[in-house]
């Protein structure tokens, strides 16, 4: 007893003990919360170009605000293209057949009826990124890219997935744990609208054993299509520039194609 | 109860830290995270080690302060030299911080045992002493002296 006696009056330590275990509550915290974040995130690394506020996400920002401008010049072309048109009959032709041509390009927006797809990941089942088991889970690129292919094959005129138009540049393909489309991230559920023969397009993408058919075999409900009477699909916003590909010179009318060049010089 | 307040204010302490770390995304890189660890368990070897020194009455609050904070950097630092030099330190620091952990526990578990069966074993006398007569209370055992 005589080496505890003196602890039992002398209670003044409890005070500076308990102010450290509140640091201490602190230090553990952060640690904890350290571990979590790791184990919900994986090791990040310190490369500051993958961490989040970075010059990555900067440059996407201001990669979506360039897109934004793009569009806005291109409605801009279309109209002084239009005004241009109106002075002669021949011009007015060209321009018709211009803005065709930029429909057809996928350089406008349009609008019209058609089918809406939706695709979701299989949310019922354990969505274990590395368990091969569970691949059929996801929608992956390779699904969207043959739903948009299949939808070509029964006759939609203008496609568009998650409000990016699918146009003659486009790509589709996996980037990490999304899809890019256009070079832009887009994330599940999937929605694929495209105007075209509204009946053609449901039964076709409804063809037994089609593109369709094989994710319902996971899920019914990865898998959701409408009817629509009116769809606008917005136009492609990314890049168009040429810089290999050039029609040869018999297809050129040769006194346009050497103005051009002229322009171009003067440039 | 005032010998709650250490372990109320820990709690209230991680609570504290948790919230704020998820209220301000603060974000400690996962590179630090092992030396955090190595910090946060030599600063519990020093909360434990001044609870013992208080039970035993030798508590001094500039050893206890600055033990704290000394040896919560030179754990970290420890672990961190040990990544640059290729030796785990961090491991040498949490089994000498874990074994010093227990060992502290264990007086302090020893400590309030003991209280306990003193507190019993006077009970017991008083209830003996209130039976017995008078003339043998002259002869009173030496309290808990086998302990």
């Amino acid at each position: 007893m005589s080496v505890f006696s003196a602890s039992m009056h002398h209670r003044s330590f409890l005070w500076q003990i308990s102010a450290v275990c509140f640091v201490l509550g602190m230090v553990l915290a952060a640690s904890a919360f350290t571990a979590t974040q790791i184990a919900r995130n994986g090791v990040r690394s310190n490369n500051p170009a993958l961490s989040y506020g970075s010059s990555t996400q900067v440059a996407v920002e201001k990669a979506q605000q360039s897109e934004g401008e793009i569009k806005k010049l291109r409605d801009r072309n279309t109209e002084l293209e239009n005004k241009l048109g109106k002075g002669t009959d021949a011009a007015s032709t060209l321009n018709k057949e211009l803005q065709e041509t930029k429909v057809i390009a996928g350089l406008t927006e349009v609008s019209g009826s058609g089918v809406q797809i939706t695709l979701t990941d299989n949310i019922k089942e354990g969505l274990a990124p590395n368990d091969p088991i569970n691949l059929g889970n996801y929608i992956h690129d390779v699904d969207i890219a043959n739903v948009v292919n299949e939808l070509k094959v029964s006759g939609a005129e203008a496609i568009a997935v998650n409000g990016q138009r699918i146009s003659t540049q486009t790509a589709i393909r996996c980037v990490g744990s999304v899809v890019h489309i256009n070079f832009v991230p887009a994330a599940p559920p999937y929605i694929i609208q495209a105007i075209g023969n509204t009946n053609a397009l449901y039964g076709g993408m409804n063809l037994p054993q089609g593109v369709l058919d094989e994710i319902r075999k996971v899920n019914p409900a990865m898998v959701h299509m409408d009817k629509k009477s009116k769809l606008v699909l917005p136009a492609y916003s990314g890049s168009t520039q040429m810089h290999f590909a050039k029609p040869p010179k018999s297809a050129l009318p040769e006194k346009n194609s050497k103005s051009e060049t002229e322009k171009d010089a003067q440039k | 109860m005032r010998s709650w307040l250490p372990l109320v204010s820990l709690v209230s302490g991680f609570a504290v830290g948790f919230a704020a770390f998820t209220a301000f995304k603060w974000e400690i890189p996962a590179d630090f995270a092992p030396y955090l660890s190595v910090a946060a368990l030599a600063g519990l070897d020093t909360v434990f080690g001044g609870v013992k020194a208080g039970i035993e009455g030798r508590f001094q609050n500039d050893i206890f302060a600055s033990g704290f904070i000394l040896n919560t950097l030179l754990a970290a630092s420890l672990a961190w030299l040990g990544d640059r030099i290729g030796v785990n330190l961090a491991l040498v620091a949490v089994i000498v911080l874990g074994s010093r952990v227990f060992l502290n526990l264990s007086l302090i578990r020893r400590y309030y045992l003991n209280k306990r069966a003193l507190a019993k074993s006077v009970q017991q006398e008083e209830s003996i002493s209130a039976s017995l007569p008078a003339s043998v209370l002259g002869q009173k055992p030496e309290v808990g002296g086998g302990i």
